[in-house]
């Protein structure tokens, strides 16, 4: 029996599940070893039945996020958090560390505050199988994910930094031009695909294994760059996962969650 | 008694979005369309973030359009800062504009649109039977993607374009290379034409105003004044014309110019630039028997797969005007507030961003109005006027032939979730 495989996507940008019938060489094929029960971005017909791989996008910010999540991983067995924003909150979770009045103006005012929520990567209201990280995630990546999972293997995420692949293709260190990159801080895995372009790392996969934030915080200091620019660039995309790692942002983190707090009391 | 039909999750568009109707007899009473994202609050993310950050971070409201809102943000902030990039930097984007288009539209007419037509659920469940068409389908798309690939440094959210220029130069080896590839293109490109040519469309009328970018000579993607058929203005006078604008149910824009919905998009620019189209495509449309402007929405699928066919050309043509070199790029001088405004023809339709700077560098206003949320409105107004047409058909049916007008406009509920609200005034 083809296993039974569904795409799913809470608040985001579809480029993570766009990402799969983008890969026009290989969809065909992966289509032939599965039975592709729902993925509503290109099917009218879609099953909400047991799924045994389940590909999650986008971040939760609203109760029908959660709902749909939480409906899903109940009948799935592989669930999958696909892409930055599900698995690390992504660029929507910047909203956790900075104020409110920042964006408050852009509410909507006739609508019910209660279905906005403060945005989450998906694996804090669930557990998940993997972590395909990226935004977008890696295209390679996605084809040996499916190739091993599909023949019952584990898949092993690539252990070492962004800095490491970069070095292995040769680029020159944007470090050395006084750009912000964050390859000795972010998990590898996409090849270094934007220090390839000439583009700083912007830490789209989340935070490697024993990063050392604080050396890197030194090192831009060194370099003249205010640590403000750099507090800003890590909560881009990893906010919600470096917060353990670095002092000031999980104060940031607490200082906005007690706020929500005090709101609701107010309610 | 009000007969209420309630759409949850439209499929095969990009976002989530639902659609309310209620029918009196044969009169509609209610019709609204949901946009059921959730908000992600982009311009206000973006103020107090440097400038020169602002297109990384506005690419992810929209991952089919993500060149478009990189290339609008670089453009405005560009015009801020009185940066004029060069000729070289402007063909290549003009290259990430047309793969996008190329790669969005080929994905939305075979895998979105044209299951429609055919009678199948999806795209997937036509390959045994179409072949060649998925074939062709999966060609266009792969041109597209490797022309974003190589230009842009990578399939989605691309990387190599900056403020000021370009971050990496493609090599004139990957440019001879995806110029073969594009000729390779010519048959299915054409066959896609002629296959939405071929396919029987509802016969259905309703005139809206068309708004998009024109250019003396040339079908104009990034730059010239806005046009419609009673209006002119150039970009900057936007807020001239639009104010801000709210519904109460749904999370997304609305745009309507003077209480009149408009429309934005592919049907709106072959509508108002049919003649500076290129001679190939104009061709295929005099061999054809459709004429344009056409007033149909269903021929919005048309004008994608025309333009499909003049994208192509223009590729070849581009790629012939570029003799590549190493070029620096130009770097922003910050010295006082500043001001831009640009607007993109993105397969969707015309897309606005606007920014403001400090003497610092940084945002301190942002504003961005995505084709989808412009273009809300007068689907509503076309659905209204197409149920009463075939109010008579059977529930099924009709739920189906509502879809497949909503699906004409290639809605993107991605990017037009956000809450600045917008309304014409004049």
């Amino acid at each position: 029996m083809k296993p039974k495989v569904g795409v799913f996507g809470a608040s985001g940008c579809a480029g993570c599940m766009l990402s799969i019938p983008f890969l026009e060489d290989e969809i065909l094929d992966i289509i032939g070893q599965v039975n592709l029960l729902s993925f509503s971005l290109i099917k009218g017909r879609n099953i909400n039945d047991e799924f045994d791989l389940v590909f999650f996008e986008g971040v939760i910010c609203h109760n029908d996020d959660l709902e749909v999540l939480r409906k899903v991983r109940e009948k799935t067995k592989i669930l999958v958090a696909f892409g930055s924003c599900a698995c690390t909150g992504g660029i929507p979770a910047t909203r956790n560390f900075v104020d409110e009045s920042k964006f408050n103006h852009l509410r909507h005012k006739k609508m019910d505050f209660i279905a906005d929520r403060e945005p989450m990567p998906i694996d804090h209201y669930v557990d998940v199988e993997y972590h395909l990280p990226g935004c977008p995630p890696s295209q390679p990546e996605i084809v040996r994910f499916l190739k091993q999972v599909l023949l019952g293997k584990d898949f092993r995420p690539f252990d070492k930094p962004v800095c490491y692949e970069c070095k292995l293709n040769r680029n020159r260190c944007l470090l050395e031009d006084g750009k912000i990159c964050f390859g000795t801080l972010t998990q590898g895995g996409c090849d270094a695909i934007c220090p390839n372009g000439g583009y700083e790392c912007w830490g789209c996969r989340g935070p490697a294994q024993d990063v050392n934030i604080e050396e890197v915080y030194t090192l831009f200091k060194d370099k003249g760059i205010p640590e403000e620019q750099v507090r800003n660039r890590v909560t881009t995309f990893m906010g919600m996962r470096m917060k353990e790692h670095d002092k000031t942002l999980k104060l940031l983190r607490q200082d906005q969650t007690k706020k929500q707090e005090t709101k609701q009391e107010a309610k | 008694m009000t007969n209420t039909i309630k759409l949850n999750h439209i499929c095969k568009i990009e976002g989530h979005a639902s659609l309310t109707l209620g029918i009196e007899g044969k009169k509609v009473t209610t019709c609204q369309l949901h946009a059921i994202e959730g908000s992600r609050y982009f311009e206000g993310l973006l103020l107090g973030r440097q400038f020169v950050e602002a297109h990384e971070i506005s690419s992810r409201i929209c991952g089919i359009c993500s060149c478009g809102h990189n290339i609008a943000a670089i453009q405005a902030q560009e015009r801020a800062l009185g940066i004029q990039p060069t000729e070289q930097t402007k063909l290549l984007r003009e290259i990430l504009t047309l793969g996008e288009r190329i790669r969005s539209h080929a994905t939305h007419l075979y895998f979105l649109a044209l299951p429609d037509y055919l009678g199948y659920e999806s795209a997937i469940a036509m390959t045994a039977k179409f072949k060649n068409e998925v074939a062709a389908a999966l060609k266009l798309v792969k041109l597209g993607n490797d022309m974003v690939r190589i230009v842009g440094g990578r399939v989605m959210h691309q990387i190599s374009c900056t403020v000021g220029g370009m971050l990496k130069i493609p090599s004139k080896a990957d440019m001879l290379e995806l110029r073969k590839q594009t000729m390779d293109c010519f048959p299915d490109a054409e066959a896609t034409l002629k296959l939405f040519f071929g396919l029987q469309y509802p016969d259905f009328k309703n005139e809206s105003e068309y708004f998009c970018l024109q250019e003396d000579n040339n079908y104009a993607m990034h730059s010239g004044r806005i046009v419609s058929k009673s209006h002119t203005f150039e970009q900057e006078k936007y807020h001239d014309f639009i104010k801000e604008y709210q519904e109460d149910y749904a999370t997304s824009n609305f745009a309507v110019k003077a209480d009149k919905p408009y429309m934005v998009g592919s049907l709106a620019r072959v509508n108002n630039n049919f003649n500076l189209l290129t001679e190939r495509a104009k061709k295929m449309v005099a061999d054809s028997p459709y004429t344009f402007p056409s007033f149909n929405p269903f021929h919005n699928n048309l004008a994608q797969a025309i333009e499909l066919v003049d994208a192509l050309d223009r590729t070849i043509n581009v790629i012939k005007k570029l003799d590549l070199k190493e070029e620096k790029v130009i770097q922003p001088d910050f010295k006082q507030e500043m001001h831009g405004i640009s607007a993109v023809e993105v397969p969707r339709g015309t897309l606005w961003h606007e920014y403001k700077c400090n003497e610092k560098g940084e945002i301190t206003f942002a504003n961005i109005v995505t084709p989808t949320c412009q273009n809300l409105r007068n689907m509503e107004k076309d659905i209204r006027a197409y149920v009463e047409q075939v109010v008579d058909l059977p529930r099924e049916k009709l739920v189906l032939e509502v879809e497949k007008l909503i699906r004409a406009y290639d809605p993107c509920f991605s990017c037009s979730t956000h809450f600045l609200k917008v309304k014409w005034v004049k």
